[in-house]
C-alpha cells in the first residue's frame, strides 16, 4: 500500500503541473489533514463497540471548470481509537482509508480573501483492524462524504480552507469461523486543507 | 475544454482514481485468535448465535458483553471416533457473572407422565452384539452355499413355507439365544395362532398361564398387516422372503421370558438372530424363515424372577414387533440382497429400530415428523395414547442419555440405554435435517454396503462427526435460543417441554455452571459433548480458558460458545 501511496502522491505532484499548462481553466492539488470524530453507533454501539477521536489526512486532485465549483478525487486516511480492540489484544487504532471523489463548490473571496466551499460525494473505503501480526478489512464498500467550510487565499496560487466534513461508510466483515458483522461507520472530520492551484 | 486537453487529462485523473482506489484493500486473516479478538471488538456474539473453536484455538475464547451481560453456554465436543476414548478438559472463566437460573428451562416434575416400566434393552443389545460376532462367519458364505445367481434369492422350505401354515399347526422352532449361533439349539413347540396377510402368529404351547388368547394374537396380526409392515416396510424397505410365504413369523414364546436371570433388573422385550436366514446348509440352528421372537405375559413370574401382566406386554408387543422388524429387514437385505461383507453396527442398527418404533407412533397418532411436539401433546388424549405405546421408551431412553451426556455418545461401543437413546434422537435430528424425504434417508442407511458411521457418512454426504455435534449443540438450544441457525433446532421434538409432561422428571441435561475463579474438569467420551454456562459481563469482554492435561486442547476437541441471551 505504501508505493500506491507514493505512486499517488507523484501524480498529485507531477501531473497536474504538465497538465495545467494546457488547461483554461484551474487544477490544483490539495492536502488535508485534522481529526476525525466517531458518532452514532460507530462512537457507541449497544453490542459494546466504541470507536474514538483520531488523526487523519487527505490527499486529492482539485479540477474547477468553473470558476465556482468543480470535482475532486484523491485518497483519505483515518485512524480511530478503540479501547476494546486493545483488551481483546488488537493495535488501539482502527484505520479507515480509500479513495474519495465528488462535487466541490466554492464561492471564492466573497468577503476579502475568504470565501466558503462545500463539497458532497462519494467514498470507497476499507475499515481495518490491525495486531497479532495481521490485520482485517471490512469489505471495500461505497458510502458517502459531504461537509463544507471557507477558503482563504493566501497568495495567487495557494489557499487554506479548514472545514468541517461527515462520513458515512457501511462497513462489513467477513469471518470465516464466526457470525459476519456489519458496522456503521459515521464520523466528522475537522481539518484544514492546503491547496496548491495551477 | 479543448479535445486534446481532455483525452490528456482524462487518462491523468482516471489513474489518480484507480491507484486511489486501489489503496483500498481487503484481507481475510487466518489467525483465528486474531479473528476471534476483531469479532469481539465489533460486539461478539449476539442472541442465538455461536462461535465454534477447534483444538488450541479453543485454548482461550474471547467473549464480548454488550450493554447488558449476556448468558451463554460453553459446549466442548470430542470429536472422535476411536470408541472409549477420553478427553479430559479444564475449563475457567474471567470476568464472569452468574447466568439467571430462569433462563434454563422446566426442571420440576410435571404431574401426568407417561412413566412406567419397560424391557432392558441393554441385555436386548448384548444380544445383538454377541449375535452379529458370531454370525460374521457365516455371512460370506450363506450366498455360496446356496450357489445363487445375482439378484436371485434362496428358495427354502420349511413347515410354515407357502401356503403350508395353517391356524392350530404345531410347529418346531428354535428359540435359542445364547451359545454358538449356528450349533445351539432350545427347540419348542409352537401352535399357529393367527396368520395374516404379512405374518404367521406363533404361540408357544408351553407359555404360562395368564397369557394371550387367540383373539390377542389374532389383533396383533391384524395390527401387523394394518400398521407395523407397512409403515416399518415404507421407511426400511421390505424384508427378504426365504421361506416364500409372503410373512413374519413373529414368535410369542417364554424362551424369552427365560433369557432374563435373576440378577437382571430388567428383562428383554423380543430378540431377532440373523441365524435364521441362514441355510441349514451352512448354519444347522437355522429356522431358515422371517422369524423374531417377543415376549409372553407371565403374571405368576414362572419363566423368570419377573411378573409380565398380559395388559403391560399387549401394550408394548406391537412396538417390539417394529422394533424387530427393522431389525430383521436390515438384516436379512444385508444377507441376501444388499451382498453386505458386515452386519450394521450395533448403536447404528438399534437406532434405527428405534426410528421405526417412532415411525409407528407418527403412522398411530396421525402425525409426522417436523411437528416440533411438546407438553401439549400429552392433553390429546389420542396422541397421548400413541405416545404411550410408542415412544415412552424412546423418551425414557432419551432422557437417561441427557442426564449422562457426556458418558454416552450415539455411536459409542457400551451397550446401554443412553446410546439407545442417542442413537434415535441423533438419527431423527439428521432424518429432519438430511434435505432428504425419511423413507429415502432410512431406506438409504439399511441398504448401503457400508455400516456405521461410513453408513451415516454416506446417508449425510458430510462428515457424520460433524452433525453429531452440531446435534450436541441442539441438544441445549432446540426450544431454549431463537438463533439464526436451524441446525440448532430439533424440528420434531420439543424436549424441553415434552420430557417433563411425559415422565414427571423434568428435563435433565446434564448442565453445570462456570463461574468466576471455579474452573470445571470434563471428561468427555469419543463423540460427547459438555454443557457449561455461564454469564458474560457488561462491556467487558470474559476470557474462557481450556486446557488438557495441562496444555493446549488437542485437535479432537470442538467448542461451541452459544449466547443464550
Amino acid at each position: 500500500m505504501d508505493a500506491r501511496l507514493l505512486l499517488v502522491a507523484q501524480l498529485l505532484l507531477f501531473v497536474p503541473g504538465g497538465i495545467a499548462a494546457q488547461l483554461p481553466f484551474a487544477i490544483g492539488i490539495e492536502g488535508r489533514g485534522g481529526i476525525g470524530v466517531p458518532t452514532g453507533g460507530f462512537a457507541s454501539s449497544p453490542e459494546g463497540f466504541r470507536a474514538e477521536s483520531g488523526p487523519g489526512f487527505a490527499v486529492g486532485v482539485l479540477l474547477e471548470p468553473l470558476r465556482v465549483g468543480g470535482i475532486y478525487a484523491g485518497y483519505q486516511h483515518l485512524r480511530f481509537g478503540c479501547s476494546r480492540c486493545a483488551e481483546a489484544g488488537l493495535d488501539r487504532t482502527l484505520v479507515l482509508s480509500g479513495a474519495e471523489t465528488g462535487l466541490h463548490l466554492s464561492v471564492p473571496e466573497l468577503i476579502g480573501s475568504a470565501g466558503p466551499w462545500l463539497r458532497a460525494g462519494l467514498i470507497y473505503q476499507t475499515l481495518r483492524f490491525s495486531g497479532m501480526s495481521d490485520w482485517m478489512s471490512s469489505t471495500p464498500a461505497i458510502g458517502f462524504s459531504g461537509g463544507g467550510g471557507l477558503t482563504f487565499a493566501l497568495a495567487e496560487v495557494v489557499a487554506v480552507s479548514p472545514g468541517v466534513r461527515f462520513l458515512s461508510l457501511p462497513a462489513d466483515f467477513d469471518f470465516t469461523a464466526l457470525p459476519n458483522r456489519s458496522l456503521s461507520v459515521r464520523a466528522l472530520t475537522l481539518d484544514f486543507g492546503l491547496a496548491v492551484r495551477f | 475544454m479543448k479535445y486534446s486537453t481532455r483525452l490528456r487529462l482524462g487518462p491523468a485523473l482516471l489513474l489518480t482514481g484507480i491507484v486511489a482506489a486501489s489503496c483500498v484493500e481487503r484481507t481475510t486473516p487466518t489467525n483465528p485468535a486474531f479473528e476471534q479478538a476483531v469479532f469481539n471488538a465489533l460486539g461478539g456474539l449476539a442472541p442465538g448465535e455461536t462461535m465454534s473453536l477447534v483444538g488450541a484455538a479453543a485454548a482461550e475464547a474471547l467473549v464480548a458483553g454488550g450493554a447488558v451481560p449476556g448468558e451463554f453456554v460453553y459446549i466442548p465436543f470430542h470429536a472422535s471416533t476411536s470408541r472409549g476414548a477420553n478427553l479430559l478438559i479444564q475449563v475457567e472463566g474471567e470476568n464472569l457473572s452468574e447466568p439467571p437460573l430462569a433462563s434454563f428451562g422446566p426442571t420440576g416434575d410435571v404431574p401426568g407422565s407417561l412413566a412406567y416400566p419397560g424391557p432392558d434393552w441393554a441385555m436386548h443389545e448384548r444380544i445383538h452384539a454377541r449375535m452379529k460376532r458370531e454370525a460374521a462367519p457365516y455371512l460370506h458364505r450363506a450366498r455360496r452355499s446356496l450357489e445363487l445367481r445375482p439378484g436371485e434369492l434362496p428358495d427354502l422350505r420349511t413347515d410354515l413355507s407357502g401356503d403350508r401354515a395353517h391356524v392350530g399347526q404345531v410347529v418346531q422352532l428354535n428359540a435359542n439365544a445364547s451359545g454358538p449361533a449356528c450349533t445351539a439349539f432350545n427347540m419348542r413347540s409352537g401352535r399357529v395362532e393367527a396368520i395374516g396377510q404379512r405374518s404367521i402368529i406363533v404361540g408357544d404351547v408351553n407359555n404360562p398361564p395368564g397369557g394371550f388368547t387367540r383373539t390377542d394374537y389374532e389383533s396383533f396380526a391384524t395390527d401387523i398387516d394394518q400398521l407395523v409392515f407397512p409403515t416399518v416396510t415404507q421407511y426400511f424397505s421390505e424384508p427378504t422372503d426365504i421361506d416364500r410365504n409372503g410373512r413374519i413369523i413373529v414368535f410369542f414364546t417364554r424362551a424369552v421370558n427365560e433369557i432374563t436371570r435373576p440378577t437382571d433388573q430388567g428383562f428383554v422385550g423380543g430378540f431377532f438372530w440373523v441365524r435364521d436366514v441362514f441355510p441349514r446348509e451352512e448354519c444347522r440352528a437355522s429356522n431358515e424363515a422371517e422369524i423374531f421372537f417377543i415376549l409372553v405375559p407371565d403374571p405368576q413370574a414362572l419363566a423368570s424372577h419377573i411378573a409380565h401382566t398380559r395388559e403391560n406386554v399387549y401394550r408394548s408387543a406391537v412396538n417390539t414387533v417394529g422394533h424387530e422388524l427393522q431389525h430383521l429387514i436390515n438384516a436379512s437385505r444385508r444377507v441376501w440382497v444388499n451382498e453386505a461383507s458386515v452386519l450394521e453396527e450395533v448403536w447404528l442398527d438399534e437406532g434405527l429400530s428405534h426410528s421405526a418404533e417412532e415411525l409407528l407412533f407418527y403412522a398411530a397418532s396421525g402425525l409426522e415428523p417436523g411437528s416440533n411436539l411438546g407438553a401439549e401433546a400429552m392433553t390429546n388424549p389420542a396422541i397421548r395414547a400413541a405416545l404411550d405405546r410408542f415412544m415412552r421408551q424412546n423418551l425414557a431412553r432419551y432422557d437417561l442419555y441427557i442426564l449422562n451426556v457426556t458418558r454416552h455418545s450415539p455411536i459409542g461401543v457400551s451397550d446401554g440405554l443412553e446410546l439407545r437413546g442417542a442413537a434415535w434422537a441423533f438419527l431423527r435430528y439428521a432424518a429432519d435435517h438430511s434435505g432428504q424425504p425419511n423413507e429415502e434417508f432410512f431406506r438409504g442407511l439399511v441398504n448401503r454396503g457400508e455400516v456405521g458411521l461410513s453408513n451415516l457418512n454416506a446417508a449425510l454426504g458430510d462428515d457424520a462427526l460433524d452433525w453429531i455435534q452440531r446435534w450436541g449443540v441442539s441438544i441445549y438450544a432446540d426450544d431454549l435460543i431463537a438463533g439464526p441457525d436451524v441446525l440448532l433446532q430439533q424440528p420434531s421434538w420439543n424436549f424441553r417441554s415434552l420430557l417433563p409432561a411425559a415422565l414427571g422428571r423434568g428435563f435433565r441435561l446434564d448442565v453445570r455452571t462456570l463461574a468466576q475463579g471455579e474452573g470445571q474438569q470434563l471428561e468427555l467420551l469419543a463423540g460427547t459433548s459438555g454443557y457449561l454456562r455461564f454469564g458474560g459481563s457488561s462491556m467487558t469482554l470474559s476470557r474462557i480458558r481450556t486446557s488438557s492435561g495441562g496444555a493446549a486442547p488437542p485437535p479432537q476437541l470442538r467448542v461451541t460458545i452459544v449466547r443464550v441471551r
